[in-house]
């Protein structure tokens, strides 16, 4: 466990935009796991921090969530992306591959000359 | 940015509600997930669901922070505390209007005042640099402030090192010429520096230019704001237009800014340039007016002071006749400016702050009482978890919200008070007063009131907060009973409970002392009748009555014309009338006795063959002038009595000699005596005073005195009716009946105005410790409940009950007057000089105080005393 990484703050919001983004509606199990499946298990994930997360991103109008029932009929909260969080994802996206860009540049060797 | 403020719409929309979201139901959904997840891979039902609750950092913690997302959480709490008390207040309403109206009326008070410390102590003048400004003055033997000689002044302003600036200013009455007749404006005469010392710019025309007020320069005026718009029509083409004053032309050159004012000289419409014109500005002797200078910078008011008292010295030698005795000195403009009234508007800024005192007492006593019984909830909620930091937190948003309404019912109240306040100086008094004129609830009495309800909160939160979390929590809670917790409070609030009576008995005392100070002062024996009796103060224009033949005329046309009215009596002139100190003394020697060589120094009145018996002095000796009296014959001259026994021991004055202490004088015969007459102020000591006829000493100015056989007020129009028709040049002032200038004299009316509003703090401080008195006991009573129905089980009679009670009060009354008497007296000796013919330890004012407090104590306990005796024992018990 000491070993994986803890989620950096801000990081997360994106990475549940963009889990959401792929996977449609999920509920926020559903969301945790792929999460933790997508960082090759490197992120420890606390499910309970998900949950103020979620409800931020849904008071900034990003997502919405429904009630409906999961693949093994249980009864789930799901949440789904707005046109505005579509919106943000994309740019969000853009914005962190070029600051890993930029970054990566200045770690690589001889990146700073 | 968009982003943010929908999250904190949504947040804040949440604040106060219930609590409506389903995360509890969607934690518990997920965690199934998870569980159906780990059951698959193979963990046990009981390990699956202990691994997803670990890897969700637990239900409960899970929930807190989503609801610490959901809402803003401070907020919430504070909500809650505040309808928690709110819901408080309206099952016990008696305990938050109490509250509210005393901390209301507190706030109020002390705000009220505090604008009229504010203006008066605080405030800076409206000058340029105005702790430089010093004012300079002359020192005369029994006048440590006197004014300057123009001859004097103009030596100083040569002479000085320490001032960087001398100017002079003098007051000054003009009479404006107009098609109806002559128009009185009150006005003032200033050097041509006068207005730049001061800082301070035209805002129309321009200001004097040094070298303007020299000798056979044209006369120029600058007139202020308010008199530019209501009696020169406010027109810019007001510059250069030519006005007569006083049979002079004068020419407008500026207009002052609304904003100026110059206490010192009153609220003058017009100021002219100080040219020495009239006589007594060509004389060293004559004194008429002020100086004012700007200290150099890093000169000290002692130094200006030196310097003012060295040349005063150079010029006593230079001028030995008319400089003798004569010193220099200064005062920093400001103390000039409020040093009359700061005083009054101390004591009144004291008399507030014991109030608030009162108040503060009060509020949280009625807190104290309140958090008692809510001692056992405190104990409940704290066992139950509730941090010391939130039940604290819980008191403070009650005193928030307590000090919250009645700031802003306070500020309401203030609103109006001030203007009352205002209103209750006389306008005469107002007008030497510009800086209380428009006095209104501006920014500094807010932040004042801020700065009130922030020590109110203080108070209040605290008291409650501080004596619950001192006591132990568990104590509370496993006491549950009524006795211990209540003794703790009853000692307390007795405290506070005396204190306040003793205050109320500190200002009732001194609200009747002032109050009989008023009384005596009317009581002192004028030495004449001041019943029925008007005065007219009179001006004729110079230019037309320049020979005494013209002004006999005039005098004896206007007085036949009054005698002509149904209901007067007796028509007199005089130079002044009485009552009026105008600081007009002479100098004279005694002819032919032991004191020969000494100098006297009297007021000197000149008054016509009618005068004493009009006014209704009592001759003691000699006769009264005659209308031979005149300057054909030989100057004869009264004395009152206290002139005979300073001067002749007690001898009949009427036959011995006096003579002007000035060149050339001839002796004058003493032809009578009369009893000491009031020519000062109410409450100064008579002074020795001599009477000349006035047909040997004709002026343009005198006081005409007419005795009525009927009620005077419904004259007056009648009067002043004829005198207009007939003598449109002669300038009068508004009649006053004697009454009024008695009413309305300067000691009378500080006197007056300080009883009423010691009065009124001390009906308020009453009202206070009353009904302190009674939350106390009504306290301890319903905390006596159980011990009551048991002695009443036990047998005991209802008056024993009763009495029981009542007896608790008495001790509580007893100890507040007492103390309250002992530091009255003190305080009263202190300011012995607002007393007039009583002494501090006054009895009947004393005695007064101790039966009105005594019973309003007594009436504040006997309520409680009574429910305490209608206690029914079965209940009581049962109660239990």
């Amino acid at each position: 466990m000491a070993d994986k990484n803890d989620i950096w703050q801000g990081t997360l919001a994106l990475m549940v935009l963009k889990t959401i983004e792929a996977l449609g509606p999920i509920h926020g199990y559903g969301i945790a796991r792929r999460i933790e499946q997508t960082s090759g298990d490197r992120l420890d994930l606390n499910y309970g921090t998900l949950y103020p997360a979620l409800l931020k991103l849904e008071q900034e109008g990003a997502v919405t969530s429904e009630w409906g029932f999961s693949d093994n009929n249980r009864k789930a909260k799901f949440y789904s992306l707005t046109a505005d969080g579509r919106a943000r994802v994309a740019k969000a996206t853009r914005e962190w591959q070029e600051t890993a860009d930029i970054m990566a540049r200045f770690l690589t060797k001889g990146g700073v000359a | 940015m968009k982003r943010l403020w929908r999250e904190w719409r949504r947040r804040l929309s949440q604040v106060g509600k219930p609590d409506s979201s389903d995360i509890a139901e969607e934690i518990e959904a997920n965690l199934q997930l998870h569980i159906d997840d780990n059951i698959q891979s193979g963990m046990s039902p009981a390990e699956a669901r202990r691994e997803a609750i670990m890897k969700l950092g637990g239900i409960e913690p899970a929930k807190e922070s989503y609801r610490d997302q959901a809402t803003v959480r401070w907020m919430d709490n504070l909500l809650q505390d505040a309808r928690y008390s709110i819901r408080q207040w309206r099952n016990k309403p008696g305990f938050a209007v109490t509250a509210l109206v005393i901390l209301s009326m507190g706030l109020a008070a002390s705000v009220a005042i505090f604008s009229f410390v504010y203006a008066l102590l605080l405030k800076p003048l409206p000058y340029k640099d105005p702790a430089g400004l010093a004012a300079i003055y002359e020192v005369a033997p029994g006048c440590p402030y006197c004014n300057l000689s123009y001859p004097d002044y103009l030596d100083w302003k040569a002479q000085t090192q320490t001032l960087s600036q001398l100017e002079g200013f003098a007051y000054g009455g003009f009479a404006m010429a107009g098609n109806e007749g002559p128009q009185m404006l009150r006005g003032a005469r200033v050097s041509a520096g006068f207005f730049r010392l001061l800082g301070v710019r035209p805002v129309v025309g321009r200001d004097f230019v040094d070298g303007e007020d020299q000798p056979g320069k044209p006369l120029l005026v600058m007139i202020t704001a308010e008199a530019w718009r209501n009696k020169f029509g406010g027109s810019e083409s007001v510059i250069g237009r030519r006005i007569v004053l006083n049979d002079k032309p004068n020419e407008i050159v500026g207009v002052l800014p609304d904003s100026f004012q110059f206490a010192p000289l009153g609220t003058p419409e017009v100021y002219q340039i100080q040219i020495p014109s009239n006589g007594c500005e060509t004389r060293r002797s004559c004194h008429g007016m002020y100086g004012l200078g700007r200290m150099r910078p890093g000169v000290g008011l002692e130094a200006v002071k030196a310097e003012m008292a060295e040349i005063a010295r150079r010029l006593e030698r230079q001028y030995p006749e008319s400089n003798r005795d004569q010193g220099g000195t200064a005062d920093l403009l400001t103390d000039t400016v409020n040093g009359k009234l700061k005083p009054i508007v101390s004591t009144m800024f004291a008399g507030v702050c014991l109030l608030l005192l009162i108040v503060w007492a009060n509020v949280s006593s009625l807190l104290l009482v309140r958090s008692e019984g809510r001692r056992r909830e405190l104990a409940v909620r704290r066992a139950l978890g509730a941090s010391g930091a939130r039940i604290a937190g819980q008191f403070v948003t009650e005193a928030f919200a307590l000090v919250l309404v009645s700031m802003c019912c306070g500020l309401v109240l203030a609103h109006w008070l001030i203007p009352l306040l205002v209103r209750m100086i006389p306008d005469f008094m107002l007008e030497e007063m510009p800086y209380f004129q428009g006095l209104h609830l501006g920014m500094p009495e807010l932040l004042f009131a801020i700065g009130i309800a922030a020590a109110t909160l203080l108070v209040t939160a605290l008291t409650p907060s501080l004596h619950l979390l001192f006591s132990k929590a568990s104590a509370g809670l496993s006491e549950g009973n009524r006795g211990s917790g209540g003794l703790s409070w009853r000692g307390t609030g007795a405290k506070l409970v005396a204190l306040e009576l003793a205050t109320a008995a500190v200002l009732l005392v001194g609200a009747g002392l002032l109050a009989r100070s008023l009384q005596m002062m009317f009581e002192v024996d004028l030495g004449f009748r001041p019943e029925r009796l008007i005065s007219i103060g009179m001006n004729l224009p110079g230019k037309t009555y320049d020979t005494d033949a013209k002004v006999l005329a005039v005098q004896g046309s206007m007085k036949r014309l009054v005698e002509s009215v149904p209901g007067v009596a007796a028509v007199a002139y005089s130079g002044q009338s009485p009552i009026t100190h105008t600081g007009n003394t002479t100098w004279l020697h005694l002819v032919g006795s032991a004191n020969d060589g000494e100098k006297i120094d009297l007021p000197e009145r000149a008054v016509d063959p009618a005068y004493f018996a009009t006014v209704g002095a009592k001759l003691a000796s000699g006769r009264y002038f005659t209308s031979d009296d005149d300057d054909k014959h030989p100057r004869v001259v009264i004395v009152n009595r206290l002139f005979a026994n300073r001067y002749f021991g007690g001898q009949d004055a009427t036959g011995r000699r006096v003579v002007y202490h000035r060149a050339g004088s001839k002796p004058m015969e003493i032809v009578g005596m009369v009893e000491n007459l009031k020519e000062g102020q109410l409450d100064a000591d008579e002074r020795p005073v001599l009477y000349v006829p006035m047909l040997q000493q004709m002026d343009t100015g005198m006081v005409m005195t007419v005795r009525t056989n009927v009620k005077s007020e419904p004259l007056i129009p009648l009067i002043l009716g004829k005198l207009r028709e007939q003598h449109r040049d002669v300038l009068m002032d508004t009649p006053v009946t004697m009454a009024d200038r008695i009413q309305n004299s300067a000691s009378a009316y500080v006197r007056r105005s300080s009883a009423w509003v010691v009065g009124g703090f001390a009906a308020m401080a009453v009202l206070l410790s009353v009904v302190g008195l009674y939350g106390v006991v009504a306290y301890s009573v319903s905390q006596r409940t159980r011990e009551i129905g048991v002695r009443m089980a036990l047998g005991a009679e209802r008056a024993t009950v009763s009495g029981l009670i009542l007896r608790e009060a008495g001790a509580l009354c007893l100890v507040g007057l007492g103390v309250g008497l002992i530091a009255a007296v003190g305080f009263a000796s202190m300011a012995k000089s607002m007393l007039f013919g009583v002494q501090s330890w006054d009895v009947t004012t004393l005695v007064v105080v101790v039966v009105v407090l005594g019973s309003a104590g007594l009436l504040a306990s006997y309520i409680p005393a009574r429910r305490a005796a209608s206690v029914n024992p079965v209940e009581a018990l049962r109660a239990e």
